[in-house]
């Protein structure tokens, strides 16, 4: 049962985006954050968040170095991370599955793809 | 399309993004045109490209989505200097990013694409396949090419922490708000400070009659304090509405740019003040007057090169936009170093055009106004005559829309400089309350060129017209009362005389009383409503309650707006011109 999804995007398009296709998960709170930055904020704010949908292209802190950093801290190690990328930079998801991401989407991406991808995420 | 709705809404944040992106790029092509090639340049568009793409990708713009993804290409290869931008390379990123521009304003119209940008996109796709043939050629062991002045090899494991060091944004601490919620907000809190006022009256009143002293006292604090309050939130629901005129002057160095480069010009434009903050409502508007104000000063102002050289100035005009906050407006300028206006040839003009009658002595300055004049340009003038003039009888209406003022000063072969005045702000204005049969009218101060105390026998009939002199000028009087239909008081009474200006112009307006000015919140009226009374501009609710009418000073000089009432005679306001 999800309770808490972390949202890091620059864009803000992409945020209302996840307010629409995350509605299913009735209950779930959506916690937005516009860069990595502000993302390790909200991980201290906010209690029990249990899974982090991630951009990788962000200004002040990109995704890579939040995850590298996420990944150091016991707290939030084991939260999944679901990388969401761009076209054109496959070497970047590469590089943060390494680093520990879970799975990744390709924008532009369908709510069913990123639905399949949670369910099979957070199930196992 | 995605397995979702395109909502108006998803639609409206698209479009501000993309925007913003698209602003980023053409600053980026322009710095990179001027400046010569520089990898950090480069970099400081990579971050808002790739999110115009993935956000393309998500809306299913894909046609916007792959071009951009090829330019992303082609940036990568400047930055490698792999591609050399030659002037023709420039033309065709400009002329791409202007239909990439293009097809997301439409796209987001229509809610789908509906411009194909396969052109385009094949021209980057050339770009490509020149990069590659000549890196083929730079490895063949043969003479190197002539380096190119401006392009400097980049650092290739720099490359991407430079990406992410250039593409900085503040940290986020800002809301995203609809503007009409804004709107909302500052009527309420006009309102609000409507009642205050009524609430300090009653304080009064009631501490004067039932109240003990203590709890009048207390009340009478109570009140001010709500009073205090209502005034910070006025203004700083005022400082929200206010944006830098920036977002208006961004898109003029591309403008005068391509303008220079069709007419075969040379023009630097100069940027002043882009920070001075103004209401949206007028940003929103100002635009498109200086558009024209610039294209002006370009087609018309600015020589050609070898002109220039001929008249011994530099090859190179300029122009510079400005602006600068004074007290409670902002003002505005368009300088140029062209050629000037002639006044001669405006007067000329205008007699031509059936504007003067050609018998008026005008001082330069006054000549040189007329460019504003309706009819004075009209589309072939703009090809017999070479001076200027092209519609700025519409830029003048736009500014008097903004309550605002336009000048323009010029010296023949220097240069000429317009002048525009603005409020900060729209919503709250300055005016000047009148009284006319018991009733209160206000006059947008910012028309009011004085107030004079009038007796009956300074009035005169001339063509069957009430005029009044005024230090050797005959000024056309218009009567409020009659103008609103109110029962006209005798004419032995005090009265007085407001002075309002348009322009040259001048009009007298005749009210009972003066009452003092005062700052008030307009409300717009409904059309509905303004039908019936033409010359109204607004309203605003006074402290009592009671709803003012606010006078439409620019209607009051266009007699078609109001001839159709009343007297005719009385209304068509010839215009008092110096003689």
């Amino acid at each position: 049962m999800l309770r808490k999804i972390l949202a890091v995007d620059d864009s803000a398009l992409i945020h209302q985006m996840y307010k629409l296709f995350l509605s299913r998960y009735k209950n779930c709170k959506l916690v937005s954050a516009m860069n990595g930055l502000e993302a390790l904020d909200k991980l201290g704010q906010e209690e029990g968040i249990d899974l982090i949908l991630l951009d990788i292209n962000m200004p002040v802190m990109n995704g890579l170095e939040f995850l590298s950093r996420v990944q150091k801290e016991p707290a939030y190690q084991s939260i999944p991370v679901i990388i969401i990328s761009t076209e054109g930079k496959e070497e970047d998801t590469i590089r943060g599955l390494k680093l520990g991401a879970k799975g990744y989407v390709k924008k532009p991406f369908q709510a069913s793809e990123l639905h399949g991808l949670i369910e099979k995420i957070t199930s196992g | 399309m995605s397995d979702f709705q395109a909502s108006p809404e998803l639609l409206t944040i698209y479009l501000e993004d993309a925007r913003s992106h698209l602003e980023a790029l053409d600053h980026c092509l322009l710095t990179l045109e001027r400046e010569g090639i520089d990898p950090a340049g480069v970099a400081a568009v990579a971050g808002p490209l790739h999110t115009l793409k993935g956000n393309s990708g998500m809306m299913g713009f894909k046609a916007i989505k792959e071009y951009v993804h090829r330019l992303e290409d082609v940036f990568g290869q400047v930055a490698e200097g792999g591609i050399t931008l030659t002037p023709a390379a420039f033309d065709q990123l400009f002329a791409g990013a202007s239909a990439l521009r293009d097809a997301v304003e439409r796209a987001c119209v229509l809610e789908g694409e509906a411009r194909d940008l396969r052109a385009e996109k094949a021209a980057l796709d050339n770009l490509l396949r020149q990069a590659e043939a000549d890196s083929a050629v730079a490895r063949a062991p043969a003479a190197p090419p002539p380096t190119p002045v401006t392009s400097v090899p980049a650092p290739a494991p720099a490359a991407s922490s430079a990406v992410e060091t250039r593409y900085v944004a503040t940290r986020s601490n800002t809301v995203r708000v609809d503007f009409s919620q804004l709107d909302h907000l500052l009527n309420l809190v006009g309102e609000l400070i409507v009642y205050r006022t009524k609430l300090l009256h009653m304080a009064k009143d009631l501490a004067e009659t039932v109240m003990g002293r203590a709890a009048a006292r207390e009340l009478t604090a109570a009140v001010h304090h709500v009073g205090g309050v209502s005034a910070l939130l006025q203004e700083t629901v005022m400082d929200i509405r206010m944006l830098p005129v920036r977002h208006v002057f961004e898109r003029f160095p591309r403008l005068v740019r391509d303008l220079a480069h069709e007419q075969g010009k040379e023009i630097e434009l100069i940027l002043e003040g882009e920070t001075t903050r103004v209401d949206k409502a007028i940003i929103d508007e100002i635009g498109e007057p200086l558009v024209h104000l610039i294209r002006n000063s370009v087609d018309h102002g600015i020589e050609a090169p070898e002109v220039r050289a001929a008249r011994g100035k530099t090859r190179t005009g300029t122009v510079l936009l400005s602006a600068t906050q004074e007290s409670n407006q902002v003002v505005i300028t368009i300088m140029d170093d062209g050629a000037g206006i002639d006044a001669a040839r405006v007067y000329r003009k205008a007699v031509e055009r059936g504007i003067l009658k050609g018998d008026e002595t005008l001082s330069e300055r006054e000549a040189v106004q007329l460019i504003f004049s309706q009819g004075f340009s009209t589309r072939e003038a703009v090809t017999d005559l070479s001076g200027r003039g092209v519609g700025l009888d519409v830029v003048l209406k736009s500014i008097e829309r903004l309550n605002g003022l336009i000048e323009v000063e010029t010296v023949p072969g220097v240069g000429t400089k317009f002048i525009i005045q603005l409020p900060l702000t729209l919503a709250i204005i300055s005016v000047l309350m009148v009284e006319v049969a018991g009733r209160t009218y206000a006059v947008p101060l910012s028309a009011v060129v004085e107030t004079l105390r009038l007796e009956a026998a300074e009035l005169h009939h001339i063509n069957n017209r009430e005029t009044l002199r005024i230090r050797e000028r005959i000024i056309p009087v218009l009567r409020l009362a009659a103008l609103f239909g109110l029962e006209p008081g005798e004419l032995g009474e005090r009265r007085y005389v407001v002075i309002v200006g348009r322009g040259e112009k001048r009009v007298g307006i005749v009210v009972d009383g003066l009452k003092g000015q005062q700052e008030v919140v307009i409300k717009g009226l409904d059309p509905a409503v303004t039908g019936e009374a033409p010359v109204v501009a607004g309203a605003t609710i006074m402290g009592d309650g009671r709803v003012v009418l606010i006078l439409d000073v620019p209607a009051l000089f266009e007699g078609r707006r109001h001839g159709g009432r009343g007297e005719p005679g009385t209304l068509a306001v010839a215009e008092g011109r110096p003689r």
